[in-house]
């Protein structure tokens, strides 16, 4: 199972604002090991924000993203007292699920 | 005939527990020159100190990559991990906590400063990690961990 990552969400007049800090490796697939053999390439692909079971926001990431990816992003519609949870899924299957409550 | 089975039963437990002490005392050795180095930085002095720890993260790391470095922070020492702290330049903390982080680097902050100088656990970092007390947490690491400790 991947680590979890952090999540925070604050509710100002009406637009709620989503911090997220993933914890992943973000291999791009173009490093190299010290016995010279490429590192396969290994990252986050899609991240889903859900509030209340609907969708607020829905990423693609690709090999450029930095590792351990920092997002921030808004949306009008949270309480507070709401949970989001936000997804990330990597080109490995690999998925990760985790939950803040609005503030 | 009896007490030499008992004698032999007893032989083998003891070699049986030999092996397992010495497979509990191997370390585990990782890759990198600091392998199984394992270090607390305390940090309670504010900014000032907080800016030069940040150097001897740094250094630390491109020395001996690969040790378990973690900080703990408490009094003064928590500043530098609330959200929008700036150093004596304008230079902000979250780039340089953000890379030590993603390079291995544990911050763990503690509760009763938070609580005494009222800083709410949303105002800090997302790096950082909420422990019960600081104090406490750097007397664990040190006798039960075997961590080393520095102050800088």
């Amino acid at each position: 199972m991947a680590d979890p990552m952090r999540v925070r969400a604050t509710e100002n007049g009406g637009v709620t604002d989503v911090k997220i800090l993933m914890k992943h490796d973000m291999e791009t697939g173009q490093r190299k090991d010290s016995a010279g053999k490429t590192i396969p390439a290994w990252h986050i692909q899609t991240v889903i924000a859900q509030c209340k079971g609907k969708e607020v926001f829905r990423a693609q990431f690709g090999p450029a993203v930095s590792k351990d990816p920092f997002l921030n992003f808004k949306f009008k519609g949270g309480a507070k007292g709401d949970k989001v949870a936000v997804t990330w899924v990597d080109n490995r299957g690999d998925k990760r699920t985790d939950e803040a409550t609005i503030a | 005939m009896r007490r030499a089975f008992i004698r032999a039963s007893a032989a083998l437990a003891a070699i049986g527990l030999a092996a397992k002490a010495a497979a509990q005392t191997a370390p585990a050795a990782p890759a990198g020159k600091g392998g199984h180095v394992k270090v607390v930085y305390q940090l309670s002095e504010g900014i000032d100190q907080a800016v030069r720890a940040m150097g001897n993260l740094r250094n630390h790391l491109n020395g001996a990559p690969g040790t378990k470095i973690v900080v703990v922070a408490f009094g003064y020492g928590v500043d530098f991990l609330v959200e929008g702290a700036k150093d004596s330049r304008g230079n902000t903390f979250d780039g340089p906590v953000g890379a030590l982080a993603s390079a291995g680097v544990e911050f763990r902050v503690c509760r009763n400063t938070l609580n005494a100088r009222k800083i709410s656990e949303s105002s800090l970092l997302m790096e950082s990690k909420i422990v019960p007390a600081g104090v406490v947490e750097i007397a664990r690491l040190q006798f039960d961990e075997g961590y080393a400790y520095i102050k800088p």
